[in-house]
């Protein structure tokens, strides 16, 4: 199984300041929600990808995952513009203070490539 | 003969050397080695309750909120300057370029803007001294705002700040200290370790505004609801 891992400044101390604050936009609580990629915007100051869920009558089915700035991808080497819209993923990360959003933990593609915090490298 | 060109080349290699100032270069955060709690008076502390952080961050605009908002940033760099004697900073968060005037100097002073000229009027006037192995930068009439968007720390228009660097090393250190007489008891300040890249330029940073109506106006439209 490919494992690809994207560091992202998720955890680490400075991330208190980050573009608007990730600790105080998003809680501690992780989730993790399952669709498609409706869009990717791989931009500065953060990286955003719209997943669209299968939802019930009236559930707003759109979820805005949050991460890093592109120019941080970019650094480490990953382009998320690789990524094909309308591929099957499953993400977890910290649920955001404004509805339907998250900031990004662990992106999986339906092959099996992850996107997450912990580290680079391919397995 | 060549000796004397020798010695000539010596002599200019080294005065190009020593015109380098230690300052100079292109610095990433390494970390925030302390911060003092921001000694809020009540107007202060009122200032800071009515933060709405989904609304007041100017970040969503690609604004900086303040000078402590650019330097705390984690992974942007920021190249700092001497060009023909005239300090120059690039931030590259939101493509932010200052030129503070040399104290006492008696120029105009200037906004720091971006790339498209926008004027960033929370970042203050600035004029800077260079004190033997000091930088240092004072600013003065910012707009009032936040300095910290996430804790909602406020910025008044009466306070001034102070950046002063100096070398650690191979670090930069960076004391930014924030003084109001309305909103502080005391100094409100923060100390910072910057890395030197090894870079020669800036990256462009193109912020596209991140501001989350077009994404409220997706669900809106799925859902056949009013966009809040």
């Amino acid at each position: 199984m490919k494992y690809l891992f994207v560091v992202a400044a998720l955890l680490s101390g400075n991330s208190a300041l980050a573009h608007h604050s990730t600790a105080t936009n998003f809680t501690q609580e992780i989730i993790e929600v399952a669709g498609t990629i409706e869009q990717i915007r791989f931009q500065n100051p953060h990286t955003s990808i719209v997943v669209k869920i299968d939802a019930a009558e009236g559930e707003a089915p759109f979820w805005l995952i949050e991460s890093d700035a592109r120019s941080t991808f970019e650094r480490k080497g990953v382009n998320l513009d690789a990524v094909a819209i309308g591929s099957k993923v499953k993400v977890t990360g910290r649920k955001g203070v404004r509805p339907n959003t998250m900031f990004l933990r662990e992106l999986m593609l339906e092959d099996g490539t992850r996107f997450s915090s912990n580290g680079t490298g391919r397995d | 003969m060549k000796r004397a060109l020798l010695a000539v080349s010596a002599v200019f290699i080294t005065g190009a050397l020593q015109a380098q100032q230690s300052f100079e270069g292109v610095w990433i955060l390494d970390r925030i080695v302390e911060e003092t709690p921001a000694p809020l008076t009540a107007q202060g502390m009122a200032v800071q309750a009515a933060y709405d952080l989904l609304n007041d961050d100017p970040s969503l605009r690609c604004e900086p909120a303040s000078l402590g908002r650019i330097w705390g940033n984690p992974n942007s760099r920021t190249g700092i300057h001497l060009v023909d004697g005239n300090l120059q900073l690039e931030h590259e968060l939101f493509d932010v370029r200052r030129t503070p005037s040399p104290e006492g100097a008696g120029a105009a002073p200037t906004l720091a803007h971006n790339l498209q000229d926008t004027r960033f009027p929370a970042l203050g006037t600035q004029t800077y001294e260079i004190d033997g192995e000091k930088l240092r930068i004072a600013s003065t009439g910012h707009s009032a705002g936040y300095i910290r968007t996430g804790t909602g720390y406020p910025q008044g228009d009466g306070g001034s700040a102070t950046e002063t660097f100096w070398r650690e090393g191979e670090h930069l250190m960076l004391e930014l200290v924030y003084r109001d007489p309305v909103l502080f008891v005391g100094d409100y300040r923060i100390l910072h370790r910057l890395a030197a890249t090894g870079e020669t330029s800036v990256p462009v940073y193109n912020c596209t505004d991140a501001d989350y109506d077009w994404f409220e106006q997706l669900n809106a439209e799925a859902t056949g609801g009013a966009k809040p």
